[in-house]
């Protein structure tokens, strides 16, 4: 076993390599419902003009078009109430912190998992940001270790400036316990 | 990156022959089932002449490939039309392994394989070099190791002396007791049967007929006395020819922080491992190495390809097939020093853990009791009872014998209520620690915690992953484990 007394302990800490848990920005809430609205409204304006199609001409009737429409009378609005809720529920369990020595990230509503990385096992990191991100300059940073499990764990909502200076904090660690 | 001036070399001349032989193989099998079906001279035979562009295209890569040894690296260029070169520096290089079918052997050269960490094909395939050239590059390849190793040398003390000593060597009753798999067999046996059914083998009537007056002739008590023996000894000695042939004259040595395996009959293989690169070791123990006093030990590397039955699978089924009981510590302890399994503070699971595996196990039954009740009332119900008896009764076992430790710069996870299966990765191989939570772990106040490695490329291996500790203990050993992790460099 190779023990390096200086290994993972950073020369000059960020501010908020303190342990911490932080939430992530409120932002993601919206990034996160406003996908998942966009993405319901597709699909279920495309299974409405289906289902609209079907009855015109025939295909489907009687009973069993009573029967298809009630379906999606009660799927569409339970769907889009989800998809309006769901992102605070889990963004109210969600969350990050930092230590001297690694990084965690918490997350799931129903399964959930905390995420706990050394800092000296971090191979590369990406920002990413969608469209609706940037709108919220918001930015998710991911983490890529050498692990076979889970080697990409995500910090999905940081603020855009946080992402980047944890990252380039993240690689100033990493750049000297060369593999 | 300086480099010497390096001597490029193509392929050894001789490889021409396995190499077209290889092809042929590959093409004959389905030139031959053409000319089954198609007797007479039918159009398919010319399907044959796809032959010639192939073994054409084969003899173009082996002209164009080159290779060399840099000061630090192995280049290797290849490519008719789209040509590339390719510098694998030595220190990224997991292993180094032959292979030498008979017809190798016969030309004195091998094919061999240049893994490194990542990427799912082998990095460099050189199909057949000269075995001095095999051994030149070993050299240079592990002297930089070495080199590297000691410039850094911070543990283990492991200036001995590079002489190398037997770990383990399979004797015939080794490879009898390996070949000891009724499903294998059972498998081999049904192949066999299947493809002589196919070739028309049971069809000739003159088979059938002496068979059928045989049949006539023998008390049926002995018939199937008779029968069930042939076909025992039948399986069980295919089982045993194909253990032999893979495992024939199995030697697991080390030297230097070095494993080297070697093994088989007809086609040699020869697998080069440095200590450092095992992320994960399993020794699994089932009823019937019990009974013999044996335990089967894998290890996970990082290298390599994912279920291709290359080098890297058969490395993890066979570091160590079978080794005595009293010879685990020794192997354990040339993997990582000091390691000892029966030494190690063990920690139960949470004492909740067992009702929960009975209550898991018998909602997993409950569908198949149903249908059996369903279908059968008074029959179903008597197997179902037992069944589901079993499963409380392993379940509960299973739950008492599970527990994991934590030792000096080892995390380790045994499970299992028949066959055990311990799991153990070391502090600089721990990548993440994940804490998870199920909405049951919630109700329970427990958490899984789980270790990923590098090493888990192969599920055949069972990763560490410890279920149902109570919720602060999981997240103390977390802690623990994060910490000890993150002051351990990790070395691929």
């Amino acid at each position: 076993m190779e023990h390096d007394p200086n290994a993972g302990i950073p020369p000059a800490l960020p501010p908020y390599a303190d342990g911490i848990e932080r939430r992530f920005e409120v932002a993601w809430i919206q990034v996160q419902r406003t996908g998942g609205l966009i993405f319901a409204a597709v699909v279920l304006s495309v299974a409405a003009v289906g289902l609209f199609a079907s009855i015109a001409t025939g295909n489907l009737h009687g009973a069993a078009a009573w029967a298809t429409c009630a379906i999606y009378a009660v799927v569409a609005p339970a769907w889009l109430a989800l998809a309006a809720l769901w992102p605070k529920l889990e963004w109210d369990k969600a969350g990050w912190r930092v230590l001297p020595d690694r990084i965690e990230t918490r997350r799931g509503l129903v399964w959930r998992s905390v995420t706990s990385v050394p800092i000296s096992r971090v191979q590369y990191t990406d920002v990413k940001q969608g469209p609706l991100m940037r709108r919220h300059d918001i930015a998710s940073l991911v983490v890529h270790t050498a692990g076979t499990l889970g080697s990409e764990v995500e910090f999905p909502g940081l603020a855009r400036s946080t992402a980047v200076e944890l990252r380039d904090w993240l690689v100033a660690q990493t750049g000297s316990d060369a593999v | 990156m300086q480099s010497e001036v390096a001597r490029e070399r193509h392929l050894a001349t001789s490889s021409l022959v396995p190499l077209i032989l290889g092809r042929s193989k590959n093409l004959l099998l389905p030139a031959a089932l053409v000319g089954f079906y198609a007797r007479e001279d039918r159009w398919e035979a010319w399907l044959a002449l796809l032959f010639v562009p192939f073994v054409l295209g084969d003899v173009a890569r082996w002209l164009t490939l080159r290779w060399s040894l840099g000061a630090d690296e192995l280049v290797v260029r290849k490519g008719i039309f789209f040509r590339s070169v390719r510098h694998v520096p030595f220190a990224r290089i997991q292993n180094v392994d032959l292979k030498q079918t008979i017809v190798h052997r016969l030309l004195r050269i091998a094919a061999v394989r240049v893994e490194t960490a990542g990427g799912l094909e082998p990095e460099a395939e050189l199909d057949a070099i000269t075995l001095d050239a095999y051994e030149e590059l070993r050299a240079r390849v592990f002297a930089g190791r070495a080199r590297g190793a000691a410039s850094d040398a911070s543990g283990d003390g492991s200036a001995a002396p590079p002489e190398s000593r037997t770990l383990l060597a399979l004797s015939l009753g080794d490879l009898f007791i390996l070949s000891l798999r009724p499903v294998r067999a059972a498998a081999i046996l049904a192949a066999a049967l299947g493809l002589s059914h196919e070739y028309g083998l049971f069809d000739r009537a003159d088979v059938a007929q002496g068979f059928e007056a045989w049949i006539e002739a023998t008390p049926p008590v002995v018939l199937a006395l008779v029968l069930a023996a042939g076909a025992i000894v039948l399986v069980f000695g295919l089982s045993f020819a194909a253990t032999v042939i893979a495992l024939h004259g199995y030697q697991l040595e080390e030297s230097d922080g070095m494993f080297r395996i070697r093994r088989g009959l007809f086609t040699h293989e020869r697998q080069t491992l440095p200590r450092g690169r095992i992320q994960l070791v399993e020794v699994r123990r089932t009823l019937f190495d019990r009974a013999f006093g044996r335990v089967r030990v894998r290890v996970g590397t990082a290298g390599g390809e994912v279920g291709g039955g290359g080098g890297n699978r058969a490395r993890g089924a066979h570091f160590a097939p079978l080794v005595h009981y009293e010879a685990l510590p020794s192997i354990l302890s040339a993997i990582r020093p000091g390691l000892d399994l029966d030494a190690l503070a063990w920690e139960p699971l949470d004492q909740r853990a067992g009702r929960r595996k009975v209550v898991r196990a018998l909602l997993g039954f409950l569908p198949f009791a149903a249908a059996l009740v369903y279908f059968q009332p008074l029959w179903g119900a008597v197997a179902a009872l037992p069944m589901a008896a079993i499963l409380v009764w392993s379940a509960l076992r299973g739950a008492r014998r599970a527990g994991f430790a934590l030792a000096d710069g080892v995390v380790a996870w045994r499970q299992g209520a028949f066959t055990t299966t311990t799991s153990v990765t070391f502090d600089d191989k721990v990548q993440a620690v994940v804490l998870q939570e199920s909405p049951f772990d919630r109700r329970h106040r427990h958490a899984l915690l789980a270790v990923d490695t590098a090493g888990g490329l192969m599920r055949t291996l069972e990763s560490v992953s410890v279920p149902y500790l109570r919720r602060e203990r999981a997240e103390a050993v977390r802690d623990e484990l994060a910490a000890r992790a993150a002051r351990a460099h990790f070395r691929w």
